[in-house]
């Protein structure tokens, strides 16, 4: 006689830049988890995540019950693995991270172009901000510098921490921190001061631009793909006087926090891992109905329509046929 | 005596429709303008709402550094071309030193002139600002008389006007006084009203917050008055009116909604400030702070609003799945 199967949950979390995914037992322990690139394919993406966390998975002894997905291609991917959670990256992180931080009062988090700050009482999130329009001060702008100066941004964090005279940078402003930092060259600082002076910006920056007029308590959890940069982690603990806690598994909160919010979600649904090998399509469709010209994306599952968005007003919905 | 040899000095002579660009003032002063030009016998013809055509023009129209609403304006503008006699463009600068509105109202007829020169287009105009010795009423019966009515005519149609105006927005105030003591979270969307009810730009944003089930509070369909008066308590300095209408009601408010949305377009120069001194000191409820682009797409606006109520909802559960 076969036992029956141990309920688990996977959330997925695509990007931009990278695309995330976990699944957990019932006890919330990550029994699988992925982390590619996303490269301008978010489809695809998940294609391959799917097939690295099919191998993990122990498909004897589990069985998927619910899904969730998060980040900038939640809808798209939503669609196309049906999830049951549908959430924005902002509380998909928060509740992965105080999921395994319960003591988190700040959470921090740098990633390619987005930075947010996400405030903690009780375990609950009770306030965020966010980076509005411009990306100085973070992984985009430490990487292009990273490509002036002739070092990859991966080894920065290890330069930075040999400085011992920091150089000032004016970081606000990605066009003004260039010419700053062609001048400190060229005025003869050392390259690691300057590397450490960069890190010390982006963290400046932070504090005085996204969490800025916000109450940052300790213990502070620092997260993103920026949070690798040993530089930046020292700059923060320097600025604020407390220790930053960094996580090992940090850049999987929003795919752990997804799983979560499928399970507590209590919304099962079969999910199969060869949803990635049905055949997807994505179509803009440019509505003519006003001079608006919204650009409606439909997706579509084998030929039939599962989803469409983008439209501006309802003159524009574009409805799935409902065939069960 | 024969006075029609008059008629030769009457400065907007021939004018039969007028007009008016559906953006900035309108939204403040639309319903007046309407009743105004209509009670003295006018063709009214206003500006279809903002699309992204409206937009563009709009922008082809500026030079890069000009703030999204004035953009927005100059593409209503472009739009009425050959569709009126004339557009109105009031300069309604303000009202007192520190009761103003900001400097695009003050050059907004003259930037109208200067950038449609080559249209050959009739701009008709009122003025008034903080040093104007008399009422605006007197501005607007001289802008009736500029249009070939006489003072009566005009004095009549000025004061219907006002009269229907302040009857519709007495009515809207009612509305919103009614959603205040309804049950479901409230959200004052904290903006300029030419922000908060342009269906292109904040006229987003109600429809957003209504479908995850939240109510939107406005600004302007607050108690005005009394809003100007708790900001002069709590700030002597602020020059702008509705800057000034903004920070009062939200103290005015605070105890009574569930969050706070501040909305500007980029960039604005009195928001820049005065937001500033709301995050600053209003504490103990939620602020979101949305700057809105000319750039295209909702996927921010609404991962912004959505996390925003799941943060006002955690808030008050206590908790993660116990909504």
């Amino acid at each position: 006689m076969s036992k029956a199967k141990h309920k688990s949950y996977i959330g997925i979390d695509i990007g931009s830049i990278s695309t995330k995914g976990v699944i957990i037992d019932e006890s919330k322990n990550i029994i699988a988890s992925s982390y590619l690139w996303t490269e301008g394919n978010p489809v695809g993406a998940v294609r391959n995540l799917l097939g690295v966390l099919k191998e993990q998975f122990d498909d004897e002894k589990y069985e998927i019950v619910s899904s969730g997905t998060t980040g900038s291609a939640r809808r798209l991917i939503g669609a196309m693995i049906g999830a049951g959670v549908v959430k924005n990256e902002i509380t998909a992180h928060a509740v992965g991270t105080t999921t395994i931080h319960p003591d988190v009062r700040t959470i921090f988090e740098i990633g390619g172009q987005d930075s947010k700050i996400i405030l903690v009482e009780n375990g609950i999130a009770v306030d965020y901000a966010m980076n509005t329009l411009c990306a100085a001060g973070t992984g985009a702008f430490l990487s292009s510098q990273a490509h002036r100066l002739g070092v990859e941004v991966e080894e920065f964090g290890e330069i930075a921490l040999k400085s011992k005279h920091p150089t000032p940078i004016a970081a606000r402003c990605t066009v003004f921190a260039e010419s700053d930092l062609v001048h400190k060259i060229q005025m003869g600082h050392s390259r690691e001061d300057i590397i450490a002076g960069l890190c010390h910006a982006v963290a400046s920056n932070y504090l005085n631009n996204v969490a800025k007029g916000k109450k940052i308590i300790s213990p502070i959890v620092f997260q993103g793909g920026v949070s690798k940069n040993q530089g930046v982690v020292k700059a923060f603990s320097d600025e604020l006087g407390v220790p930053i806690r960094v996580d090992e598994n940090g850049h999987l909160m929003g795919a752990y926090g997804s799983a979560i919010l499928a399970m507590e979600s209590r919304k099962e649904a079969p999910f199969s891992f060869d949803v990635g090998e049905m055949d997807f399509v994505t179509k803009e469709v440019t509505c003519g109905k006003c001079s608006n010209h919204c650009e409606i994306i439909c997706v579509s599952r084998d030929g039939t329509l599962i989803d469409s968005w983008g439209n501006r007003c309802e003159k524009g919905e574009i409805k799935a046929h409902k065939n069960k | 005596m024969n006075l029609d040899f008059m008629k030769e000095f009457h400065e907007y002579a021939g004018v039969k429709t007028i007009g008016i660009p559906r953006a900035l003032h309108y939204y403040r002063y639309g319903r007046l303008w309407l009743e105004f030009f209509r009670g003295l016998g006018f063709e009214c013809v206003v500006s279809e709402p903002t699309t992204k055509e409206i937009l563009t023009n709009g922008i082809n129209r500026s030079i890069d550094e000009a703030c999204y609403s004035l953009k927005v304006y100059l593409g209503h503008v472009d739009s009425l071309i050959g569709k009126c006699d004339a557009v109105f463009v009031p300069r309604i600068a303000g009202f007192k030193l520190r009761e103003k509105y900001c400097t695009r109202f003050e050059a907004l007829y003259d930037v109208v002139s200067t950038v449609f020169a080559d249209k050959g287009i009739k701009v008709i105009t009122l003025s008034h600002d903080w040093k104007s010795e008399n009422d605006i009423e007197e501005d607007y019966i001289e802008l009736g008389i500029k249009l070939g009515k006489s003072k009566k005519e005009a004095k009549k149609a000025y004061s219907q006007a006002v009269k229907a105006s302040q009857q519709a927005s007495q009515a809207e105030a009612k509305e919103q006084r009614a959603i205040l003591s309804q049950e479901g979270h409230k959200l004052l969307l904290a903006a300029h009203p030419y922000i908060a009810h342009d269906p292109y730009i904040g006229g987003q944003v109600e429809n957003f917050l209504n479908g995850l089930g939240c109510k939107v509070l406005y600004v302007d369909r607050a108690n005005t008055k009394a809003a100007v008066k708790r900001s002069q308590a709590m700030v002597h300095t602020l020059p702008w009116i509705e800057s000034r209408e903004i920070l009062g009601t939200i103290d005015l408010y605070k105890n009574k909604i569930d969050g706070i949305i501040l909305m500007s377009a980029y960039p604005c120069c009195p928001d820049s400030m005065a937001n500033e001194y709301i995050l600053r000191t209003v504490k103990d409820i939620p602020i979101l702070q949305v700057t809105m682009d000319v750039q295209d797409g909702t996927a921010g606006l609404e991962t912004r609003l959505e996390s925003f109520v799941d943060i006002i909802r955690f808030r008050e559960s206590g908790g993660y799945g116990k909504e």
